[in-house]
């Protein structure tokens, strides 16, 4: 009777996953691929949809910048985090310890629209930060910091730290301390036992950490608008006018299969630096 | 003492907080001799060894490695390495990059050397032909294994043990500990080795220092240390030990041994620290040492067998004494040679000993010591 | 083996997120129609005690424009229940309704220009029935105007609802003598310091300024790309001016209020509020070109499911008292006849001040959309975005 129940309840479970698996991802992919690769009328198979991915040399460029800068944004995050994660886990007391765990989840606390209002609040040319480099006579007129690449860059870091420095801190908690002083007592210094025994330790999470930041990244809208200002234009922007300010599902579907195929390549080559093998695992 | 000393600790304190971990500690370890640390957990020997290391720092006091002052010298640049009590063997490594760590560190060495040598050390703890292993594909005594030829592969002077046996089963720790002495002995490398298990101190060492609450108890060979215990805590926790408590000095004899009386029955035993008569002490007799003899006999004390434990190679007989005042007994292991006595429970016996197999030491006030912190 | 498990996972969902944005439903794009965006605002489930008759009504529409108070209100005179979502921009809405052939929603308020080519291509809407609705209530030009110009195959689809319109605001003390022109915003006095949308909106200002009318060239291709593509040399020839596109009315007012930029363009609602509450130091100001409107209508839906109800909602609210408090809210005006005499008299002097009859008269409404001209339009602001300057 017991066994029974539990057989039952693993198979809700099963079949919940299933459904969750099936109807919210693999299903609207399938249609994604579908569309992708028939004409908006009538229907039929064309690679059109592609070839004006390939043919514009708009949609290349845009496309390219998104993918660098989110590139770019991601091993930012991951070499800010790192340390961070590092800290947490191995250096900070329990005070200390809370304090910036809460530091990193506080931001979360407000939706991603209030902290990149915030940051222009702080960047912008009558802004918070203008205003500290003036009182301490620095400079002696507003300076606008905002609508750069780079204030974009800050923005993403920010609204991914989290996401990066949890899975690290999840994989540098395991990492036993003894390790690290068996090391020291072998004659490591500091970067050798990071490069041989931490680095390769945490690296399941850094892989994690890239992956996640790197896909918000790359389907980042708000921040990269807001901040960005007016030579900010993203990968995203063009795929939603193409759904919604042009009506056309196939070019948009298609534009996103372009970026899920990029996204998986990227999460491949992940996985090929890191030296992590998803089959072995499987 | 005109042997040459590898390590030396001179008055060495170390205080987390309020709590003194290490309380005013000076030895000395010659070279190439099997030094035990034993004490009970919390006692402070790791900290201890900590410090030999050079994970930590001491409060006030130096400590000397082959001469030289190392308080300020990091870890990786002193001349000891340290076997972890888990091991700590580089789980993302196979058995052969373990190995040469410590060598890849030290620069100037080439590849094939390095790799001469690694080979060289795994065949020193019998490890050939694993070099290509992960370390989790490993026996529990292999990585053991690993774990040393890790650090004797750098040569060190001394090279520290943290309980590394302590993990494995009896079996293996038995035949670990025998390999572990071979070992020392053969590579004349000093081994500063710390347990709180008494048996492997006793089996292995030249030298054993005995420590609890931050103190040093006792240092001394570990026959001394059995058989003439420096303080009331070696007694009892070095080997299995009768203690009778609650008896009062009333004679001395002559060299320095003295009479109690407990229960009413006057004892003999030794002075294990100076002693005044009509000073209260409790008396502590091995219980090997202790000779039974079956019926009554005068010169010796009088009990009645209540229980035979029956252990392979001897028993241990449990004798209630008849003559005291209060309730009384002793523990006997009665070997099982060809003429030991045989003994019924119930049967009435003799016990006597000779009175420097004994030991007397003014009682404890337990627990309360300095090094359990304030207040 | 767990722990890569846990790895697979997160990949998975990582990639349905960076996925979402393509869904398209995560962008707070605004159409000039669109209140500032309460960030997150969730689709209102009224706090109506529940209908003792008449169902439910539902309505999709812009934020403001069925404020919390008229639901209750109608809700209690009616017993229907009230279930509202959100949209923040025209395409959204067509988005939406294509998907379903309009179930789903009962009453929405598409602006004029995206009724009859939205049916044409759609069919998400369904012709009005005009004797279920109370035509007292209605400015009698309105009526006439917005029933014909939403008519498809000769039935009209649309009421008047709320309008706006959409010109320049000015800082006073900054920038005097801005806003005669559209190319004031190409003007390198004001390099940095001007504003203005990456949106269809500043395409028709700047066509009309260069000389165009984009009203008329847009019924024929070619003729419209002509016309967007010298919008477009223009955009990017002028993107050094400008300071930063703005998206939201938050970012507009900010912008103005901190003095970052002077000359601008705005909604005519965003500018009345700014007048109202820094008097003397903004001006809404209507240039020679004239300002661009819009006119956001009701419209049934082709799968509505209560009909009956859509209609009662719209006699309910084109009541002057009740239109009066969308006024206030919005600070759009509305259709309703006799609703601006009970709004507010102050907002009411500022909008006879700077829209008076006379700039009315020079109004360019909202043309409908052919679709090669929202690809045309999409192209242009796509190139002019990605065009990078200083």
């Amino acid at each position: 009777m017991k066994t029974l129940a539990r057989n039952r309840g693993q198979w809700v479970l099963l079949t919940f996953m299933l459904l969750w698996i099936g109807l919210l991802f693999v299903l609207p992919h399938l249609k994604l691929f579908y569309l992708s690769f028939v004409s908006r009328r009538g229907g039929e198979f064309t690679l059109a949809n592609y070839l004006y991915f390939f043919h514009s040399p708009l949609y290349r460029k845009i496309f390219v910048r998104t993918a660098v800068f989110s590139t770019l944004v991601t091993l930012l995050t991951l070499v800010i985090s790192f340390p961070v994660a590092f800290i947490i886990t191995k250096v900070a007391g329990k005070h200390l310890k809370a304090m910036l765990l809460l530091a990193i989840i506080l931001p979360y606390w407000v939706s991603e629209l209030i902290q990149a209002f915030t940051w222009m609040v702080f960047f912008r040319e009558t802004g918070v930060l203008s205003y500290l480099l003036r009182a301490i006579g620095l400079t002696h007129h507003n300076i606008e910091f905002l609508y750069h690449d780079s204030t974009i860059a800050v923005g993403l870091v920010y609204t991914s730290l989290l996401f990066m420095t949890i899975p690290i801190i999840n994989s540098l908690d395991t990492l036993d301390d003894s390790l690290i002083e068996a090391a020291y007592d072998l004659g490591g210094n500091f970067w050798s036992t990071l490069r041989e025994i931490i680095i390769p330790h945490a690296a399941p999470g850094m892989m994690v950490g890239s992956i996640m930041v790197f896909m918000l990244n790359l389907g980042n809208y708000v921040t990269v608008t807001l901040l960005g200002g007016k030579n900010s234009l993203w990968f995203t922007e063009i795929i939603y006018n193409q759904f919604i300010i042009r009506f056309n599902q196939n070019k948009g579907s298609a534009f996103s299969v372009i970026l899920l195929t990029f996204s998986v390549l990227f999460v491949w080559i992940v996985l090929k630096i890191t030296k992590q093998d998803l089959s072995e695992a499987m | 003492m005109s042997q040459e000393i590898d390590v030396a600790l001179v008055h060495v304190t170390k205080k987390f907080g309020d709590l003194i971990a290490v309380n005013d500690v000076s030895f000395e370890i010659p070279k190439g001799s099997f030094f035990s640390i034993l004490g009970p957990s919390g006692s402070g020997k790791t900290t201890l060894l900590r410090m030999i290391a050079g994970f930590e720092k001491p409060t006030s006091g130096d400590i000397y490695i082959g001469g030289q002052r190392v308080n300020d010298v990091p870890p990786n640049k002193r001349p000891c390495n340290m076997v972890f009590q888990r091991l700590a063997l580089f789980p993302m490594m196979n058995v052969l990059d373990n190995v040469t760590f410590g060598l890849r560190r030290r620069g100037g060495i080439s590849k094939a050397e390095m790799e001469r040598r690694a080979k060289d050390a795994l065949a020193r703890v019998g490890l050939e032909g694993l070099e290509k292993r992960k370390i989790h594909q490993l026996s529990g005594g292999q990585q053991q294994r690993v774990a040393l030829a890790r650090s004797l592969v750098l040569e060190p002077t001394v090279l520290l043990l943290d309980e590394p046996l302590g993990s494995l089963d009896l079996k293996l720790r038995q035949s670990m500990k025998l390999e572990l002495k071979h070992l020392q002995a053969r590579t004349g490398t000093t081994f500063v080795y710390i347990t709180h298990d008494q048996t492997i101190a006793l089996a292995m060492s030249d030298t054993v220092a005995v420590i609890n609450h931050g103190r040093i108890e006792q240092i001394a060979p570990p026959e001394e240390l059995y058989r003439q215990p420096a303080t009331h805590f070696v007694a009892s926790f070095v080997g299995e030990n009768n203690k009778l408590t609650n008896g009062k000095v009333v004679a001395f004899r002559q060299g320095g041994g003295v009479d109690v009386e407990i229960g009413g029955i006057r004892m003999a035993g030794r002075a294990g620290e100076n002693l005044a008569v009509g000073d209260r002490v409790d008396l502590f007799i091995r219980p090997e040492m202790i000779t039974l003899r079956p019926g009554r006999h005068d010169d010796g004390i009088v009990g009645k067998v209540s229980e035979i434990n029956f252990d392979g190679s001897h028993s241990l007989v449990i004798v209630d004494l008849l003559e005291s005042d209060r309730p009384l007994s002793l523990n006997v292991k009665v070997q099982h040679t060809e003429n030991a006595p045989d003994v019924k429970v119930g049967e009435v016996v003799t016990l006597s000993w000779r009175w420097d197999a004994a030991n007397a030491f003014h009682p404890v006030a337990q627990p309360r010591t300095e090094a359990e912190g304030l207040p | 083996m767990k722990r890569h498990l846990w790895i697979i996972l997160i990949l998975v969902l990582a990639l349905s997120t960076a996925l979402a944005a393509c869904g398209g439903s995560a962008k707070p794009t605004q159409a000039p129609t669109q209140q500032p965006a309460a960030t997150s605002a969730p689709p209102a489930a009224t706090k109506a005690p529940p209908a003792a008759s008449g169902g439910v009504l539902r309505i999709l529409t812009w934020e403001g424009y069925a404020p919390e108070e008229l639901v209750n209100k109608f809700t209690k005179e009616t017993g229907i229940k009230v279930e509202i979502t959100y949209i923040g921009d025209n395409n959204e809405l067509i988005a939406k309704m294509a998907a379903t052939k309009g179930v789903g929603f009962d009453l929405v308020s598409p602006t004029l220009n995206y009724v009859a080519t939205a049916q044409e291509q759609f069919g998400i809407y369904q012709p009005l029935d005009l004797s279920k609705v109370d035509k007292d209530l209605f400015i009698p030009a309105y009526w006439e105007s917005i029933l014909k110009n939403s008519e498809y195959q000769g039935k009209p689809y649309a009421l008047p609802f709320v309008w706006g319109t959409t010109a320049m605001v000015i800082n006073t003390e900054k920038a005097p003598d801005a806003g005669k022109s559209y190319l004031d915003l190409c003007d390198p006095k004001y390099k940095g310091r001007v504003s203005y949308r990456a949106k269809y909106d500043t395409l028709y200002m700047f066509a009309y300024a260069l000389g165009y009318d984009p009203a008329k060239a847009v019924k024929s291709e070619d003729e419209y790309r002509k016309v967007m593509n010298a919008v477009r040399d223009k955009l990017i020839e002028c993107k050094p001016i400008v300071r930063t596109y703005w998206d939201s009315r938050q970012q507009l007012e900010d912008l103005l209020k901190n003095e970052e930029v002077w000359v601008a363009t705005s909604w005519d609602a965003i500018a009345w509020t700014l007048m109202k509450e820094n008097p003397g130091k903004f001006k809404y100001v209507v240039p020679k070109e004239g300002a661009v409107g819009w006119f956001d209508t009701f419209a049934i839906s082709a799968g509505a499911e209560n009909v009956d109800a859509a209609y009662k909602w719209i006699n309910f609210v084109m009541k002057p008292e009740n239109a009066a408090v969308i006024i206030n809210k919005t600070g759009y005006q509305t259709a309703s006849q006799g609703a601006v005499e009970l709004a507010s008299p102050e907002m009411a002097k500022i909008v006879a001040e700077t829209l008076p009859p006379e700039k009315m008269k020079t109004i360019k409404w909202y043309f409908p959309l052919p679709p090669y001209a929202q690809d045309i339009q999409a192209d242009v602001l796509e190139q002019v975005k990605a065009a990078q300057s200083k």
